[in-house]
C-alpha cells in the first residue's frame, strides 16, 4: 500500500493527538505524557509527509486526489471532503510539521512549568490538524476549514495565559481583524461558485476560459484580501505584533513560521487566477512591497526582542507577496520555506532568552548574553545572518531570487526589495548585539541566574540553525546554472519554474554582490553602534533620527487611526444601537407584538361566556355563514 | 377477521371491566389497569403487525377473503391500522395515567371509568377505518356518547356535570348538522359507501347541494375536532372533566375525527365543487382554529383551559394535512405522524398534569410555581413536553411539524401562494405557543414555590409519563416505518 492511498494519515497525528489531550477526563501520570503524546503525534505527521513525498516523487503521478465523502449537498452545490497531494502541498506539509515537530519538542522544555501545559498542547495539535487541512484540502471550503481553523488555534493561543487582559485583548483583536479578511475569502468563493460552478480546484483551473475580466479581477483581489488578513499584510497587518502575547513557541510556530504563511500559499495555489493578466496581482506585488519596507521601519524602533521579530515577520511576508505578485511562484515558496527555518530559529532563540532572564522581554535590559547561552547565541546568530542575507546562508538565495525576479519585473519593487534587505540587516544586527553582545545591563541577581535552556529547547534550536545555514541549497541560482531543486519539484505545478534562468549570468552576480553588500553593510552599521556601546548606541540612534524615531517606536502611530477612524466610530454606533435603537425598535416591536396578543388573548376569552344558548348559537351561526358562502359563491 | 383484533381486544378490554366492576375494590382496580394497560400495549404491537401486513401480498389476500359485509363498511388499509396502533396506545396510557386519579379522587365506579374509556377507544378505531356513512355515524356515536358518560363520572363534582351537559347538548346539536348532510348526501347519490358516492358525483350538474352537504358534515367532524368556530365547548368540557377524561377527550375523539375526515372528504368529495368547498373551508378554519388557540392559550389561568386552547391549536396544524390530502402523497403519513407526536406530547403533558392535581387538588397555574424544586421529575418531563409541544427539534412535535409542512409544500405552496402564507401562520405560531408552553415551564424552574412540600409521583402516572417521554424520542425512530406503511399500501385502497 502506497502512502498516496492514505492521504488522511497525515492528519491523523495530530488529530488524535489533540482529542486524546483533550477529552481525557484527567491528568494522564505525570503531565510529561501529555506532551510526550502530542511530539510523537506531530512526529508521526512529519513521518507521513516525508513518506508522502517520497512516494510522490516515486510514482511520477503531479497530483494525487482522494475524496472520502460528501460534505455539503445542496442543490447543484457538492462538496466533498476530498484531499489533494501535489508538490505545493507536499512541500508545504513536510514544512509545516518538520518546523512543527520541532517546535512541540521545544514547548517540552519551555511550557514544562505552566500550570495550562495539557491545554497548550492540545490546542498546539489542533493547529497542527487544522493547517494540513488547509494545506492539503483539494477545494476551496475544506481550505476554508482549515483557514478558520488555524484562526481559531491562533486565537486560543495568543489568549492562552487569558488571566492577563492584555493576552485577551490580543486574541480577540486577531480575531477580529482576520474576520474582515475571511470575508473576502468567502464572497470570493461565492464569485468563484458563480463563475465556475465548482469549488474544486482542477475543476476551476480546467475552466478558467468561462471567466471574464472582471471576474478574474475581483476574485483574484478578495482572495487577496482574505490573504492580507491572514498574513498580516497592509492593511490588516496590526494583529500580528499584538500576537507576541502568546506563549513564544507559538509564535514561532503559528505566527511566523506556518499559519502566517497561509495566504501566500492561497496566492501560489490559486496562480492560475493570479497569473492572468487581469488579475490583482500587481496589486499584490506592491502591497507586498510596500509592507515589507514599512514593517522594517518599525521594528528598527521597537525595543521588545518578540515585536522586532513579529514586525521581521510581517516584513519578511511581504517579500514573498511581492514575489507571489509579479508571478515568481518558486521563489515565493522558496522564500516561505527559509523563513520558516531562519524566523522559527529566531523566535524559538529569543524564547529561550526570555525564558533565561525571566520573562524579560526588553533587549534595552539585556546584553552580554553571548557567554552564558552559547547554543542560543551561535544558532540566533547563523538565524540573523540568514535572514539578513548573507552568502551563503538560507536567506541569501531565496530573497536573492526574488530581487532577482524584482528587478525584471518592476525596478521600483526592486529599489524598495534592497531598501527593505539593508533595514533587515540593521535591525536584525540590534538585535543581535544589544541582546547578546554590548556588556550586560542586567541587576546581578538577575545575572546570576541566567543559565542556558535544557537540552530539549537546545535541539530544536539547532537543528533549526542548520537548517537555515544549508536550507538554501534548495535552491541555488539557476541563472548560473546550479541546480535548483525546489523550482524542478515545484516545475509540473507552477509555471514560472525557470523564471530567473533567463537572467544573464553576469546581471545575475551583479544583483547577489548588491544584496551582499547591503546586507554586510547594514549589519556592520548594526555592530559598529549597538556591538560595544549598546544602550547608549540606541541613544544615538534616537538622535540622529530625530522625531522620526518616535514615529517608529509608535509604530507610525497606525493603531490609533484605526482606533480614531474605525474601530471608535464603529463602537459608537453600537453603543447608539444598544442605547436607543434596541430598546425602542426592536424590543418595542416585539413588546408590541407581544401586548397585541395578549389584548387579543383577553377578548376572546371574554367572549367564552360559559352559556350553553351563546355556544350553540355561534355554531348555529357558523355553520349559517358557511352554506351562505357556499350558495353565494356557487351562484 | 384478523385485521380486527386491534378492535376486538379493546372490547373485549372494556367488557372485563364492566364485569369486574363487581369484585372487591381496591386489587381489582390495580390489575385491572395494569393488565388492560399490558393487553393494550400489546395489542398495539399486533395492530403495528397488521399495518405492515396490509402493504404486503399476504394482507391483500386476507383482505380479499374477508367477509363482504365487513369489507364493505371497513376499509382495512395500512392507515386505518395505524390508527388502531393509535388507539391502542391512546386506552393504553389513558389506563396507566388514570389509576392513582381513580384511587384518590374517586370513591365508587372506578373500573366503569376504564371500561368506558376502552370502548371509546374502540369507537375511535372503527373511525378511523369506516368507509361507509352509517359505519361512520356509528362509530361516531360509540365515541360521543361514551366522551358524554366520562365528563360526567365525577358526578358529585358540579363543573364535572356541567361540563358533561354542556358536551351533551353542543355535540347533539352538532351531530345533527352532520346527519343532515349526511342524509343529503344519501338522498342525492343513493350510496352509502364512500366510493359509490365518489363514483355517483363524477358527472356534472351536481349543483350546489352536494358541497352543502359537505359543509354541514364538516360542521359535525369539526365540533370533534374542535375547529374554530365550532370549538367553544372544550375548554369548559376540558376544564370540567376528570383530568384523565380530559387528557383521553383532548387526543382521542380529536384525531379520530381527522382521520375520518381525511378519508371521508378526499374519497366521497374528490370532485370540483364540492372539493373546492371543502377545502376552503379547511383552509381557513386552519389557519384561524391554530391562531385563536394558540393566541387565547396565552392568558388562561388555568392549565387546563390552557391545554385545551393548546390542543384546539394542535386540530389547526393537523387541519393542514388533512387539507392536502387530495395533493400530496405525504400527508396521510404527515398526519398519523402528527397524531402519533400529539398522542404522545398531549398525554404526556396531561399526565403531568393529573399527577400534580391528585396530591394538590389544584389546576391553577400559579399552583405550579417552583415545582422544580418539589417534583424535578414532573418539572423537568413538563419542560420535555413543552419543548416538544412547541415544536423543537430533535423531538417528535419537531418532527410532525416538519412533515406537515413538507406536505404542504409537496401539495404546491409556492412563494406567496395561500398555502404558502398557511404555513407562514403556522410556524408564527408555533413561536407564540413558546410563549405560554415555556411559560409554565418559567413558574416550575424560576419562580420561588409557596411551599415546599414534595409532591410524590405515583406508580401509574409516573410510568405513563416515561412512556410518553420515551415515545416522543423515539418517533425519530418510528416515522420511517409509519410512512413506508402508509405509503407502501393502496392509500385509502377504494375497492
Amino acid at each position: 500500500m502506497s502512502p498516496l492511498d492514505t492521504l488522511w494519515l497525515v492528519l491523523l497525528g495530530p488529530a488524535l493527538g489533540a482529542l486524546i489531550n483533550g477529552l481525557w477526563p484527567q491528568r494522564l501520570r505525570g503531565r510529561v505524557t501529555h506532551g510526550v503524546i502530542a511530539c510523537v503525534a506531530a512526529g508521526f505527521a512529519f513521518v507521513v509527509a516525508i513518506l508522502q513525498h517520497i512516494a510522490l516523487g516515486a510514482s511520477g503521478q503531479e497530483i494525487v486526489r482522494a475524496s472520502y465523502f460528501t460534505w455539503i449537498q445542496a442543490g447543484n452545490l457538492t462538496v466533498d471532503f476530498a484531499l489533494r497531494l501535489d508538490p505545493l502541498s507536499s512541500v508545504m506539509c513536510l514544512t509545516v510539521t518538520g518546523v512543527g515537530f520541532l517546535i512541540h519538542v521545544y514547548s517540552l522544555g519551555y511550557m514544562a512549568h505552566d500550570r495550562d501545559y495539557v491545554r497548550f498542547f492540545t490546542n498546539m495539535n489542533l493547529f497542527l490538524t487544522a493547517m494540513l487541512i488547509l494545506v492539503t484540502a483539494s477545494n476551496l471550503p475544506l481550505m476554508f476549514v482549515g483557514w478558520e481553523g488555524v484562526g481559531l488555534c491562533s486565537y486560543l493561543l495568543i489568549g492562552f495565559w487569558h488571566r492577563r487582559e492584555s493576552a485577551s485583548r490580543a486574541g480577540f483583536k486577531a480575531f477580529a481583524v482576520n474576520r474582515i479578511g475571511d470575508a473576502g475569502f468567502l464572497v470570493a468563493m461565492f464569485w468563484c461558485w458563480k463563475v465556475f460552478a465548482t469549488l474544486e480546484f482542477h475543476e476551476i483551473f480546467e475552466r478558467l476560459e468561462l471567466a471574464t475580466a472582471v471576474d478574474v479581477r475581483w476574485i483574484t483581489l478578495l482572495l487577496f484580501v482574505g490573504a492580507t488578513g491572514k498574513s498580516a499584510q497592509l492593511p490588516l497587518y496590526v494583529w500580528l505584533p499584538d500576537a507576541m502575547e502568546g506563549p513564544t513557541p507559538v509564535s514561532a510556530l503559528i505566527h511566523a513560521a506556518t499559519m502566517v504563511t497561509a495566504g501566500v500559499y492561497l496566492v501560489v495555489r490559486m496562480h492560475p487566477l493570479f497569473h492572468h493578466p487581469e488579475s490583482a496581482g500587481v496589486l499584490v506585488a506592491w502591497v507586498g512591497a510596500l509592507t515589507a519596507i514599512f514593517a522594517a521601519t518599525i521594528a528598527v524602533g521597537q525595543r521588545d526582542i518578540k515585536r522586532v521579530l513579529a514586525y521581521s515577520t510581517v516584513s519578511q511576508l511581504g517579500y514573498m507577496f511581492l514575489a507571489a505578485g509579479i508571478g515568481a511562484y518558486v521563489a515565493a515558496i522558496f522564500h516561505l520555506v527559509t523563513h520558516a527555518f531562519f524566523k522559527a530559529c529566531l523566535f524559538l532563540g529569543s524564547g529561550s532568552v526570555i525564558h533565561a532572564c525571566h520573562e524579560e522581554q526588553d533587549i534595552m535590559n539585556m546584553g552580554g548574553l553571548k557567554d552564558k547561552m552559547r547554543t542560543t547565541h551561535w544558532t540566533f546568530l547563523a538565524a540573523t545572518l540568514a535572514i539578513a542575507g548573507v552568502f551563503p546562508l538560507a536567506g541569501f538565495f531565496s530573497k536573492d531570487e526574488i530581487l532577482a525576479h524584482a528587478f525584471q519585473a518592476n525596478r521600483g519593487l526592486y529599489v524598495i526589495g534592497i531598501a527593505c534587505a539593508l533595514l533587515t540587516a540593521f535591525y536584525m544586527g540590534r538585535v543581535l548585539f544589544l541582546t547578546f553582545y554590548s556588556g550586560r545591563r542586567m541587576r546581578d541577581q538577575a545575572w546570576e541566574k541566567v543559565h542556558e535552556s535544557p537540552p530539549s529547547m537546545t535541539f530544536a534550536l539547532v537543528v533549526l540553525a542548520v537548517l537555515a545555514v544549508f536550507g538554501g541549497l534548495l535552491g541555488l541560482p539557476a541563472g548560473l546554472g546550479l541546480p535548483h531543486f525546489l523550482a524542478g519539484y515545484l516545475a509540473p505545478l507552477l509555471p514560472d519554474a525557470h523564471g530567473a534562468a533567463h537572467m544573464p549570468a553576469r546581471l545575475e552576480l551583479a544583483l547577489m554582490g548588491i544584496s551582499l553588500a547591503l546586507a554586510i553593510g547594514g549589519l556592520f552599521a548594526a555592530a559598529s553602534l549597538f556591538r560595544v556601546r549598546g544602550a547608549q548606541g540606541e541613544e544615538r540612534l534616537r538622535k540622529a533620527l530625530g522625531g522620526v524615531h518616535t514615529l517608529l517606536a509608535n509604530k507610525w502611530y497606525v493603531d490609533e487611526v484605526y482606533a480614531a477612524v474605525v474601530v471608535s466610530p464603529l463602537s459608537r454606533l453600537a453603543q447608539a444601537v444598544s442605547d436607543r435603537f434596541d430598546p425602542r425598535v426592536v424590543d418595542g416591536l416585539v413588546n408590541g407584538v407581544a401586548a397585541a396578543v395578549g389584548w387579543g388573548s383577553e377578548r376572546q376569552t371574554r367572549t367564552q361566556t360559559g352559556r350553553i344558548r351563546d355556544y350553540v348559537l355561534v355554531i348555529l351561526t357558523g355553520a349559517f355563514l358557511l352554506v351562505l358562502g357556499l350558495i353565494a359563491l356557487g351562484r | 377477521m384478523v385485521y380486527l383484533i386491534p378492535e376486538f381486544l379493546l372490547v373485549l378490554v372494556g367488557a372485563v371491566g364492566l364485569v369486574i366492576a363487581f369484585a372487591p375494590s381496591r386489587p381489582r382496580l390495580r390489575a385491572y389497569s395494569l393488565v388492560g394497560g399490558l393487553t393494550c400495549f400489546g395489542g398495539a404491537v399486533v395492530a403495528g403487525y397488521l399495518a405492515y401486513l396490509a402493504t404486503t401480498d399476504l394482507g391483500a389476500e386476507l383482505a380479499a377473503t374477508a367477509p363482504g359485509y365487513l369489507t364493505t363498511t371497513l376499509a382495512l388499509d395500512p392507515f386505518s391500522r395505524v390508527f388502531a396502533v393509535l388507539s391502542l396506545i391512546v386506552c393504553g396510557l389513558t389506563f396507566l395515567l388514570s389509576k392513582e386519579y381513580l384511587e384518590t379522587r374517586m370513591q365508587d365506579h372506578q373500573p366503569e371509568l376504564l371500561a368506558v374509556i376502552a370502548f371509546a377507544a374502540a369507537g375511535m378505531s372503527f373511525l378511523g377505518s369506516a368507509r361507509e356513512l352509517i359505519t361512520i355515524w356509528f362509530s361516531i356515536e360509540l365515541l360521543s356518547v361514551c366522551g358524554y358518560v366520562l365528563a360526567a363520572f365525577t358526578k358529585d363534582d358540579e363543573r364535572s356535570a356541567e361540563a358533561a351537559l354542556k358536551y351533551f347538548i353542543l355535540g347533539t346539536a352538532s351531530s345533527a348538522f352532520m346527519l343532515f348532510g349526511l342524509s343529503y348526501v344519501y338522498g342525492m347519490t343513493g350510496r352509502l359507501d364512500l366510493v359509490g358516492i365518489m363514483e355517483a358525483t363524477a358527472g356534472d350538474g351536481i349543483g350546489v347541494l352536494l358541497p352543502t352537504a359537505a359543509v354541514l358534515m364538516l360542521v359535525g367532524f369539526g365540533f370533534k375536532v374542535a375547529m374554530v368556530p365550532f370549538h367553544m365547548w372544550c375548554p369548559d368540557v376540558y376544564e370540567g372533566a376528570p383530568t384523565p377524561v380530559t387528557a383521553f377527550l383532548s387526543v382521542g375523539p380529536k384525531l379520530a375525527a381527522l382521520a375520518a375526515l381525511a378519508r371521508v372528504f378526499s374519497t366521497a368529495f374528490p370532485h370540483e365543487v364540492a372539493r373546492v368547498a371543502w377545502e376552503g373551508v379547511l383552509f381557513w378554519g386552519a389557519l384561524i382554529t391554530m391562531t385563536l388557540g394558540n393566541v387565547v392559550a396565552i392568558k388562561q389561568s388555568n392549565i387546563k383551559r390552557m391545554l385545551a386552547y393548546s390542543s384546539i391549536a394542535h386540530a389547526g396544524y393537523m387541519l393542514v394535512a388533512v387539507l392536502v390530502t387530495l395533493r400530496s402523497d405525504l400527508a396521510l403519513s404527515a398526519l398519523a405522524i402528527y397524531a402519533f407526536a400529539y398522542v404522545f406530547m398531549n398525554l404526556g403533558a396531561f399526565a403531568v398534569v393529573t399527577s400534580f392535581s391528585n396530591r394538590t387538588g389544584s389546576d391553577a397555574l400559579h399552583s405550579y410555581n417552583g415545582l422544580a424544586r418539589r417534583s424535578p421529575y414532573l418539572a423537568w418531563a413538563w419542560a420535555f413536553f413543552a419543548l416538544t409541544l412547541v415544536g423543537l427539534p430533535p423531538t417528535a412535535g419537531f418532527l410532525g411539524k416538519a412533515y406537515i409542512i413538507m406536505a404542504a409544500w409537496d401539495a404546491g405552496a409556492t412563494w406567496n401562494s395561500p398555502m404558502f402564507w398557511l404555513l407562514v401562520v403556522l410556524v408564527l405560531n408555533s413561536a407564540i405557543s413558546l410563549a405560554y408552553y415555556m411559560g409554565v415551564a418559567g413558574r416550575m424552574f424560576f419562580k420561588p414555590p409557596a411551599h415546599d412540600d414534595p409532591v410524590p409521583v405515583g406508580g401509574g402516572v409516573g410510568t405513563a409519563i416515561g412512556l410518553c417521554l420515551a415515545g416522543t424520542l423515539l418517533m425519530v425512530l418510528a416515522a420511517g416505518p409509519i410512512i413506508g406503511a402508509i405509503q407502501n399500501g393502496a392509500v385509502f385502497a377504494l375497492h
